[in-house]
């Protein structure tokens, strides 16, 4: 199996916290690996690692089949990224902080920066200085770097952060065409669960610096139960009914009024008219499945 | 080696910084200038006309020169942009080895432009004809003064790592101006000044093999430490 990136072990301790705990990662060619993880989970000290920006306590990484064990190891020629934040100097324009990339990549054709910033639709502004971007704009400007010198694997850190609906659509549609059409492989770390459910064709769970589950998106789908969704003006009451009445055991309170029934999904009209019955007033009956959140929520207790 | 030191100077592009070397080099010049243009008084000799250009410049300098190499080193940090030149494939001694060489090429800039400025603002004021011994030996004078200057840079570039910032570097710069002298009267630093003047040529003469171990001892102090801070130190967020 050919994996882009793995790590074995990962480890990083700050005098005694431990921030990110044994990680094992595995990216294989062509995935969009969706890293996902509440703030302060150990995304971004992964992240760091890998890049070489962070020393890591212990534990190894290995990169395109070889093992990193320095950040001189790195293959920076083969990588783009955006960790956390697309710094880039304030008095150049956005042509020339491309510019000043495309020179420190190496890259041999000056058409590359404008190429980029057609790609990510900055080319209106390529004159304008960096300061005095939007945040979207310094967005899509990070990821145009990140592009810039053709990476095989593209490691964005939150790279939707302060990006307004449109403009998380547009970078969504821009990482899905990369991957189909140019087969870069993506590794995205984010805390939205929906952003990374709609993109990533691979998952991680990290919490608490630990990985909880590493699977593909398709298996949570396959894993994910159907279930009754009951709108109730009475829980508890609803509750009893649904215990005594219909002998069901496998259900949950969601949240006040709202009950979710995983047994005997086939039969909501008798469920339906047990509550009736009972005087509890149904609002809604409805199949439906859970969500990547209901599965992040199960795994990380929360 | 070479992209990473033009690549230095790319990033300053159209940055007020490069206005501080200016700034420094023409201030002695222009303010002789005027004042002499207002009273309408001539100097006898070069040697008076360089020598109150020369210390008013020594004076200023730390806290210039903290500036402009604090800032070489402390943007990296205020912008942010750490973390994107740290995933260039070279290694992080040679952007702190670029950053040297900028921080010392604006240094000597600004001596010799200060040197050129305060020689042509001259040709206006002074009655003497200027030698070419005298000019060589005013130029020796301000290449004293660089040299002095890029000894301390290595200290600029340790406390604005450790800050991730230039202001720890003009404070310090301040600090070292005005710390009081160990004998009653100037500062310390005017004690400093008076030895660097000497060896200019300017005022009792001093030891200029003191003056060179002791630069060089400076220079090596913080050299080390920076280089071993900036190539293993881990970049977080707030940086």
């Amino acid at each position: 199996m050919e994996y882009i990136l793995q790590t074995h072990r990962l480890t990083k301790r700050y005098r005694g916290v431990t921030a990110v705990d044994q990680v094992e990662l595995h990216i294989k060619k062509g995935d969009i690996y969706g890293f996902l993880g509440q703030n302060g989970a150990g995304k971004t000290t992964t992240i760091r690692m890998i890049t070489g920006l962070i020393q890591p306590t212990s534990g190894s990484i290995e990169m395109f089949g070889r093992s990193v064990t320095g950040r001189r190891q790195i293959p920076f020629e083969r990588i783009g990224s955006i960790i956390e934040f697309p710094g880039f100097y304030p008095n150049l324009s956005v042509y020339e902080n491309l510019e000043l990339h495309r020179r420190l990549m190496g890259v041999p054709e000056p058409g590359a920066v404008w190429a980029s910033l057609e790609l990510v639709g900055l080319v209106d502004v390529r004159d304008r200085k960096f300061h005095k971007l939007s945040l979207g704009m310094k967005q899509r400007l990070g990821i145009a770097r990140a592009l810039l010198h053709n990476p095989e694997l593209l490691i964005l850190d939150e790279p939707t952060n302060g990006l307004d609906p449109n403009g998380i659509m547009e970078i969504r549609k821009l990482l899905r065409d990369l991957a189909e059409q140019r087969g870069i492989t993506i590794l995205i770390s984010s805390h939205i669960l929906s952003e990374v459910e709609q993109l990533a064709t691979r998952i991680g769970i990290i919490h608490r610096g630990r990985l909880l589950k590493e699977l593909y998106l398709d298996e949570i789908r396959e894993k994910n139960r159907h279930y009754l969704q009951i709108r109730t003006d009475d829980d508890r009451k609803a509750a009893f009914v649904l215990e005594q009445q219909c002998g069901i055991r496998d259900y949950r309170i969601h949240e006040p009024g709202l009950i979710r029934v995983y047994e005997r999904l086939g039969e909501s009209g008798r469920i339906n008219t047990a509550l009736v019955q009972a005087g509890v007033e149904v609002a809604e009956l409805s199949i439906q499945r859970d969500t990547l959140e209901d599965f992040f929520l199960k795994l990380t207790g929360g | 080696m070479h992209k990473v030191i033009a690549a230095e100077f790319y990033k300053l592009k159209h940055s007020r910084i490069a206005w501080a070397v200016w700034f420094g080099a023409l201030l002695p010049s222009l303010l002789y200038t005027i004042v002499h243009l207002v009273t309408a008084d001539s100097v006898s000799t070069w040697d008076a006309w360089f020598g109150s250009q020369y210390s008013v410049l020594l004076i200023f300098s730390p806290t210039l020169f903290s500036i402009i190499a604090g800032y070489i080193f402390g943007r990296e940090f205020m912008h942010k942009t750490m973390n994107s030149l740290f995933t260039y494939p070279y290694s992080r001694m040679h952007f702190l080895i670029g950053k040297w060489a900028v921080a010392v090429v604006f240094i000597v800039c600004t001596c010799l432009l200060a040197f050129l400025a305060t020689l042509l603002s001259g040709l206006l004021f002074v009655e003497e004809d200027p030698g070419w011994t005298q000019i060589f030996a005013f130029l020796y004078a301000y290449l004293i003064m660089a040299a002095a200057a890029v000894a301390i840079v290595p200290l600029w570039s340790f406390v604005s790592i450790i800050g991730k910032s230039f202001v720890p570097a003009v404070v310090i710069s301040l600090v070292i101006v005005c710390l009081p002298g160990p004998i009653g009267g100037g500062s310390a630093y005017s004690e400093i000044v008076r030895y660097v003047l000497g060896i200019a040529g300017y005022g009792a003469p001093a030891n200029a093999g003191w003056f060179a171990s002791a630069a060089a001892g400076l220079f090596l102090i913080f050299l080390v430490p920076s280089a071993v801070l900036y190539v293993k130190m881990d970049v977080h967020g707030g940086t």
